[in-house]
């Protein structure tokens, strides 16, 4: 089972504006070590960085000056608490961050800086952030890109939106759950299998990669492999299991029970919708994350019981991330040069995909098909575009 | 294709008899130049403690790196390095400005990625590189080679009159065992260093940057261990590889048997036919043959390298003191590969390969064998004409191809604003 947190909060009473964005959940970046090779370029050498201070008292100490291009510091965080250290010009842009940094560690942060006025942001835990003395560098190399950060309060009504969205996709697929349940107790298989195929896209569209629902997601979504028993064990229930009967001559009667089971899952995650509110950091990296699961979980096969009908859920994620980035734009495109990119890329996968007659599951002994390596590419092409906006829209704290 | 058992009850009738007295047309194994002390393109870094960077030459996969920018892909003539991955891709890319694209942005990559160096921190604006060489990667320390496929040369992108007149899928040859899977490709990228992190993370890297333009159809990784105990490597059979060959510190030689160019189209001078096989060794078969029967095959010795006729590892086989193959068989490997013969001696190619080690196979026998590397000024007159020799050898029992294909490595980099396949696409 994949797990990379949960989409929702754990407590229904927390509400959005008291979480914390930073290193609430997500896997932290880890520091750059901080023995580094003296082959570093801009004289980056160990010994020569700067030697910083970053705390509520001595925000930025020790960094007085530094060339455009390469710029690295050996932060120490002199506080009693954890901080999170930011490096950012002027307009608030962010450059660079070690994120966390405990009390008394040291880290080195490395930025590349064109020429500008910039300052460190100390944001101890428990405490608000605190800017150290601005720095003027000065030289010709571009330097990279600095974004302006993205406060929980900024993300809220998104999230807000998107989860108001993502629960009238659930009524779409109760609706499809029941459909499915009537076709079966009427014995007819082909209704059956493509009540299925219809609940698969359905399903796709909600987001429900990575344990986006966690354990009810599981039960509704979940394949065999964690199973002891794989395909045969008792308690693997959901869609996948649906499909595996429904393609392996399993009778009706005998998978009404499953058809019944995904109703009441359904039912529970209605409830926790209700209840819960999504984490924004959570929504914020699902934005690639469900076409991770595209290219990890669907298009390799994994996930296919017997339906083949791997284009369709494709189409439904890419339909689900579609629906995300659109309400992510505001504050996605003034931060993203490549935000235009990720658009047509979009577009042009979805169009490649339903351009598809024909689906060659890709076997061992066999080159992947000219389709299937066409899909393979958009997708992962996709994802990589996509792969910065988690990154840049990660709620931090200033 | 019908196989000739390991032994062949008839006797087979006798093989072009070695042309007396022309086996000194070629060097066997030619000195190299020494690179200066102060090569700039020496790595630095941690490349390994326990292999200082020696002289080119004599098969030392512990050589100086070449330079990237020139008129060649100038690391087709550099002895195999210990560690390399070779990749074949399918181009996803629909018209000629696409691809043109595809091609300038892997070059950025792979220039950036032999500069090594700290590499340009994301900040927030994205996510960083893999991270595997540590905060600064080590400089000078990884070579490419890319070639073309003959899927490049369509009419989708308006290169099916620039067609290098020789290429084609590859031919299917009577001894082949060829698996789909493991054959054809539009390009071919051959990436190689003296470790495995940097030639790794070179793939990933170049991958990342060109996802929506090509997608990888196999990709094998391979190795050249270090000379046991002095001279050329050895293969998975034990027997040291690449002795004879082309001398590439000889221009004339390097300028008939490398560099295309004579009844090419004009863009390809100065490029080279690329043959890859991937070449299955029956290790386990082989190590049930006496050592005596594997010198015949080969025709060499197989602690020494040395051939049967005497000498050293850079002896030349003597067929002209032996023409009925009383120590060197007339339908031993070298002899028939490479008979030395005026007529044949414009046939020898030089050979870039690398041992491969891929798991195991249905019966528990282990995959493993040769990524057999091959570069042609002409393919047909060299690789298919000494492969054509070279059906039903000996040795076909123990070793089969698998896959493979034929490509086309483009003209060089020739500086920082060049890109792989400009004069082609120009």
């Amino acid at each position: 089972m994949l797990s990379r947190g949960s989409g929702l909060l754990g407590l229904s009473a927390v509400t959005l504006f008291a979480v914390t964005g930073c290193g609430s959940g997500a896997t932290p970046p880890a520091p750059p070590s901080a023995a580094h090779s003296t082959a570093a370029t801009a004289d980056a050498g160990a010994g020569a960085l700067p030697q910083v201070s970053a705390s509520r008292s001595a925000c930025g100490t020790g960094w007085t000056r530094a060339q455009a291009g390469l710029v690295q510091l050996d932060v120490h965080n002199t506080d009693i608490n954890a901080a999170e250290v930011y490096l950012a010009n002027a307009a608030g842009k962010v450059y660079a961050e070690v994120d966390p940094l405990g009390p008394a560690a040291s880290a080195v942060l490395t930025a590349s800086l064109p020429q500008g006025t910039y300052h460190l942001i100390c944001s101890v835990n428990d405490a608000d952030p605190v800017d150290g003395p601005t720095v003027r560098v000065t030289g010709p190399a571009p330097g990279g890109t600095g974004v302006l950060p993205v406060t929980s309060a900024q993300l809220a009504p998104i999230v807000i939106g998107y989860q108001h969205w993502v629960g009238g996709r659930l009524k779409v697929m109760q609706a499809n759950a029941r459909t499915l349940n009537t076709d079966l107790r009427r014995g007819d298989r082909a209704a059956a299998r493509a009540d299925l195929v219809t609940a698969d896209h359905t399903w796709g569209t909600l987001g429900g990669a990575y344990e986006a629902f966690g354990d009810t997601g599981e039960a509704i979504d979940g394949n065999a492999y964690p199973w002891p028993q794989g395909v045969h064990d008792p308690h693997w229930t959901g869609l996948l299991r649906l499909e595996y009967g429904l393609w392996h001559g399993q009778s009706l009667a005998s998978l009404t029970k499953y058809g019944n089971q995904l109703t009441k899952d359904l039912n529970t995650l209605e409830t926790t919708l209700s209840s819960t509110e999504f984490d924004p950091l959570s929504v914020v990296l699902r934005s690639h994350e469900i076409t991770e699961g595209s290219l990890n979980q669907t298009l390799t096969g994994h996930n296919d019981y017997g339906a083949h009908d791997e284009l369709t859920e494709v189409r439904g994620q890419l339909a689900g991330s579609a629906e995300l980035l659109r309400r992510l734009k505001p504050l996605v495109a003034p931060r993203y040069p490549g935000y235009a990119a990720v658009v047509k890329q979009l577009a042009k996968t979805r169009a490649d995909v339903a351009a598809q007659t024909s689906w060659q599951v890709t076997t061992p002994d066999q080159p992947p098909s000219t389709g299937h390596e066409l899909v393979d590419g958009d997708v992962a092409e996709l994802t990589e575009l996509l792969s910065p906006i988690p990154a840049m829209l990660e709620p931090r704290v200033f | 294709m019908p196989n000739l058992s390991r032994r062949t009850m008839l006797l087979r009738a006798g093989l072009a008899t070695g042309g007396a007295g022309a086996a000194a047309a070629l060097a066997a194994c030619p000195a190299h130049a020494t690179p200066s002390a102060t090569n700039p393109q020496l790595p630095s870094g941690p490349v390994s403690g326990d292999h200082p960077i020696g002289k080119a030459g004599g098969g030392n996969p512990w050589r100086p790196i070449l330079p990237f920018h020139g008129a060649h892909q100038t690391a087709v003539l550099g002895d195999p390095l210990p560690e390399a991955t070779i990749v074949s891709f399918d181009l996803l890319v629909s018209n000629k400005a696409e691809l043109t694209g595809l091609l300038r942005t892997l070059t950025e990559h792979v220039r950036a990625l032999i500069g090594g160096g700290v590499p340009t921190p994301a900040g927030i604006a994205g996510t960083d590189g893999s991270g595997i060489l540590g905060p600064s990667a080590p400089r000078h320390a990884l070579e490419a080679i890319l070639a073309f496929g003959p899927g490049v040369f369509t009419e989708k992108f308006g290169l099916a009159d620039a067609k290098p007149r020789r290429l084609r899928p590859m031919d299917t040859f009577p001894n082949d065992q060829l698996d789909p899977a493991w054959c054809g490709g539009d390009l071919l990228l051959t990436l190689q260093g003296y470790e495995r992190d940097v030639v790794t993370n070179a793939l990933r890297d170049v991958c990342r940057a060109t996802r929506g333009g090509m997608q990888i159809r196999w990709k094998q990784d391979g190795f050249t261990s270090s000379p046991k105990p002095a001279g050329h490597p050895r293969n998975l059979l034990g027997f040291k590889d690449g002795i004879a060959g082309p001398d590439t510190g000889n221009a004339a030689q390097v300028g008939e048997l490398v560099w295309a160019g004579a009844g090419e189209p004009s863009w390809a001078a100065g490029g080279t036919y690329y043959v890859m096989r991937r070449i299955r060794m029956l290790v386990e078969f082989w190590d049930r043959v006496s050592t005596s029967e594997q010198e015949r095959m080969f025709g060499r010795r197989k602690d020494s390298g040395a051939p049967l006729t005497g000498g050293g590892e850079e002896s030349l086989p003597n067929y002209s003191n032996d023409p009925n193959g009383n120590a060197i068989p007339l339908d031993s490997h070298i002899r028939v590969a490479n008979p030395r013969t005026p007529e044949t001696a414009n046939s020898q190619f030089l050979r870039r390969g690398y041992s491969y080690d891929a798991g195991v196979d249905a019966v528990g026998n282990l995959d493993m064998g040769l990524m057999f590397g091959g570069f042609n000024a002409d393919l047909d007159r060299q690789f298919v004409a000494v492969q054509k020799r070279l059906v039903d050898e000996p040795l076909v029992d123990y070793i089969t191809p698998v896959g493979g294909s034929y490509f086309f490595a483009p003209p060089g980099v020739r500086d920082t604003t060049d890109f792989y396949g400009s004069a082609l696409l120009a």
